[in-house]
């Protein structure tokens, strides 16, 4: 059960003596480049943990922002339900406030949308020290400004979350991985894209620079098998992968250990359109490269430190933008950044005092 | 505020006389939207065809502080297109170009007057659609769908309409125009699209939207069901639900619905029943093989009257008919009903059903219940009759009730309606007035001057005068039918 309460939380907003200093909520620790900022003070919430409601028959859950995913998919399960987004990292400790904040989401999100189509309720404490609660904690609910869907991404700059309430979907009874092996990405691409506008409802669908394609279909057994035979007869250069084989594949892809454990990660939405001639451009670099989420994503690592700057001017090129997830301190936000006329008075609506870091 | 001369003369300096509207007549055609219990006279209504069109009219509306509310086909169920007193209407419906449609990307870019079944019929050539489908669907706009989140029958497995946008370009209230989001589904930093989306018109109005378009399902199984009661209805759908099945419509109408929907369309919908409960699976078809002798087994155990499977597609739109044209249908049973819109848990749908009817004894009114059962939004629909004195005060009584009691079983006061100038009063049934001043920060960090869509979601101003009631025109005319 947590240690900490929502209003304890709130008074760190309150107290005397620290004005100065400007705050972060920090859940299990998972990406550094989010929370080590400079002449920051950490709001640890790591003691403010545990599922506060849960009716698997309402398919609802909400949780305190702590809590690691890694729980909260273990009592889905128990009922037989998941989060179909594939909130990443879960193995390696995150919590769902963490991956809130961050606007994160992993492979399955193609399928019936990521983080942000899950998210229905959130409790925050704005930079005031006021709770406030927006959404609901029902599948549907229309009232009032969605801000459980705006907080996802915002970083912790916007406010602290304490609960949030998500949907949550019965889990497959099976999950089947092919894995198509072509001699360009180009070649990939084109698979990819016939696959995305096809009926066989994919799962998920990743790219590997080297060309690879990875579809994963999820549901019925047997419906599975059935479904595969069919697209391999109608995409070339593919095979079934093993369970094992493809459990391992998948985990890669979610702890973020597929350039080993040492390199910084970065998240860079991109439109498919943007593929070709992003890896184009990142191949003058010494970056490692995947696509995910049917090419909405670019998932990039290196290892050097020299190298950031580098990504950062490639993307600025490209007017592409790019979260670092796995890292150093001090490097969160590289790329393009955007920035909108309207973000500074919404972001003294959150946080008047700027008690929070700057959103860009 | 300046008079409405001299406004409508600067109005005529972006507008020739053919859009700019001024009439007696037109201003009347625009009095109301779908909550035909409200009815205000805008001072003008403007007919943009170009987005500079609008965001000039709102640049001018700000200076001069006129309020503006955006409108489509005026099909809010909320009110929310309803004039605000002393303002203008934009009407966006010649802004209905879909500007791009990318069948590799899945998108496609559309002004905010775009039909919402014309996006599915642009995308349909390239075996792609565009999922959310309120009711209103052959005529409500895309515009207004984002405006109020609108929801339909699938929400459970598909979300409502924020979760198919991708991009807003907009024109804030200031007079500033923004572009959120991108053509990735993903993005850094906050959600400024989802923020837009639901926002009732109260940030601005949106010149493009980018839509996410899905593949086309590959095979559907429609069944009808037929139950003596509404509880072995609801019963049904639990069991389904805890099969672990994800069916992308589980519908039930009540016996007065039933019978409204009989004579207005005649779905061949069973004699008799006190309920029917549609279901409907959709997927690939080697995952239906596995789910329909799953869901064939619960129905045949779950006390029903009658199984009825539709053999074909002919069969399966005759069933989604008489469901659609349920609301309307009801017009046939009184003259003049309310559609209301609340969320209860879905496990306490029986319970919240119980109540409604006794409430409607209460209040010594009749009720036809409608609902999304997947996703526990009810719709009922009060019947009243509004040439009796003091029948439509019972009937909103009646309706604030419904919500008190939504809200109270840990639901919401809309599911997909958005609260509009309806619901503004029962906010506080579901928010502190520390959410609530919360949420208007944000309004006023959108529109300082309050001139965008003012007086809606929120509490506290009065109510304008009820004026007219019956069926929307266009409800008569049978091309508009309200969800």
């Amino acid at each position: 059960m947590s240690s900490l309460t929502a209003k304890e939380i709130a008074s760190c907003l309150r107290e005397e003596g620290v004005e100065s200093s400007r705050l972060l909520a920090r859940g299990s620790g998972t990406k550094k480049p989010l929370w080590d900022l400079e002449e920051t003070s950490l709001v640890e919430m790591s003691g403010f943990t545990g599922i506060s409601e849960y009716d698997p028959s309402e398919y609802v859950f909400t949780a305190r922002a702590g809590t690691k995913l890694s729980e909260i998919e273990q009592v889905l399960g128990e009922h037989g339900q998941y989060m179909p987004f594939d909130p990443p990292l879960a193995e390696c400790g995150a919590s769902l406030g963490g991956t809130v904040a961050t606007g994160l989401s992993g492979p399955g999100r193609i399928r019936y949308g990521g983080l942000r189509d899950f998210i229905l309720g959130v409790q925050f404490v704005d930079g005031n020290g006021v709770i406030v609660k927006s959404g609901g904690k029902v599948v549907k609910n229309a009232a009032g400004f969605d801000l459980p869907k705006f907080l996802a991404g915002s970083m912790g700059r916007l406010a602290i979350l304490l609960e949030l309430t998500f949907k949550v979907f019965p889990k497959p009874e099976d999950f089947l991985t092919i894995c198509f092996e072509n001699k360009t990405l180009a070649d990939a691409f084109d698979q990819l894209v016939l696959a995305s506008r096809s009926h066989w409802e994919p799962d998920a669908l990743e790219l590997e620079a080297d060309g690879r394609l990875f579809l994963r279909l999820a549901g019925n057994s047997a419906a599975l098998r059935l479904r595969a035979e069919s697209i391999l007869n109608k995409l070339k250069n593919g095979f079934i992968l093993g369970t094992d084989g493809a459990n391992e594949y998948w985990r890669k892809v979610s702890n973020f250990t597929w350039n080993g454990n040492k390199a910084r990660y970065a998240k860079v939405p991109i439109s498919p359109r943007d593929l070709l001639r992003l890896d184009a451009a990142v191949n003058t670099v010494d970056v490692e490269c995947r696509y995910g989420m049917a090419a909405n994503v670019a998932w990039l690592s290196w290892v050097n430190d020299g190298t950031t700057k580098q990504v950062d001017k490639v993307l600025r090129d490209l007017e592409l933008s790019g979260l670092v997830l796995k890292g150093h301190a001090g490097e969160t936000l590289i790329g393009h950044r955007v920035e909108y006329s309207i973000q500074n008075r919404v972001k003294a609506v959150f946080d008047p005092e700027n008690r929070f870091p700057p959103l860009s | 505020m300046p008079t409405d001369n001299a406004f409508v003369s600067l109005l005529e300096t972006i507008y020739p006389p053919g859009r700019l509207l001024l009439e007696a007549g037109s201003r009347v055609s625009y009095q109301s939207d779908g909550l035909t219990a409200f009815a205000v006279k805008p001072m003008a209504i403007v007919v943009p065809e170009t987005s500079e069109e609008v965001i000039d009219t709102i640049k001018l509306c700000k200076r001069e502080n006129v309020p503006f509310v955006a409108r489509g086909s005026g099909t809010s169920l909320s009110g929310g297109s309803l004039p605000v007193d002393g303002g203008i209407v934009i009407a966006l419906n010649r802004l209905n170009r879909i500007l791009a449609l990318d069948p590799t990307l899945r998108i496609a870019r559309v002004e905010p007057g775009v039909i919402n079944l014309d996006v599915t019929r642009a995308a349909a050539p390239h075996g792609l659609r565009y999922a959310p489908d309120p009711s209103s669907q052959q005529i409500c706009t895309i515009g207004g769908n984002l405006a109020f989140n609108a929801g339909g029958a699938h929400c459970l497995k598909y979300g409502m309409t924020s979760n198919h946008v991708i991009a807003v370009r907009a024109v804030l209230a200031t007079g500033e125009v923004v572009e959120f989001g991108g053509d990735s589904l993903e993005g850094v930093g906050p959600d400024w699209t989802a923020l837009f989306a639901g926002s009732e018109g109260l940030f601005g109005v949106a010149l493009e939207i980018t839509l996410r378009l899905l593949p086309e399902v590959q095979a559907f199984h429609t069944v009808l069901v037929a139950y003596d009661s509404l509880e072995a209805a609801g019963q049904a759908v639990s069991d389904i639900v805890s099969s672990g099945m994800l069916p992308g419509a589980m519908e039930i109408m009540d016996a007065l619905a039933i019978a409204a929907a009989e004579a207005a369309v005649h779905a061949g919908y069973p004699d008799g029943a006190d309920a029917v409960l549609i279901v409907e699976l959709e997927g690939t078809e080697e995952q239906l093989a596995c789910e329909i002798p799953l869901l064939s087994k619960i129905l045949d155990s779950s006390g029903a009257k009658e199984v009825r499977v539709a053999v074909d597609d002919q069969e399966r739109a005759l069933i989604w008919k008489g469901r659609k044209s349920a609301f309307s249908a009801v017009g046939r049973l009184s003259p003049d009903f309310i559609v209301q819109d609340g969320v209860v848990p879905r496990a306490r749908l029986g319970e919240a059903l119980s109540e409604v009817k006794r409430l409607g004894e209460e209040y010594n009114l009749r009720v036809a219940n409608v609902f999304h059962a997947g996703d526990g939004n009810l719709h009922p629909l009060i019947l009243y009759e509004g040439s009796v004195k003091g029948s439509l005060e019972r009937a909103e009584k009646l309706a604030g009730a419904i919500l008190n009691m939504c809200a109270r079983m840990g639901g919401s006061i809309t599911g997909e309606h958005g609260v509009g100038m309806e619901k503004r009063d029962y906010l506080g049934e579901m928010f502190s007035e520390e959410d609530i001043a919360f949420m208007k920060r944000i309004r006023d960090a959108y529109d300082p001057e309050f001139v965008s869509n003012p007086g809606k979601m929120f509490p506290g101003k009065e109510a304008p005068a009820l004026s007219m009631r019956g069926l929307h025109p266009l409800e008569q005319a049978g091309v508009l039918s309200r969800e």
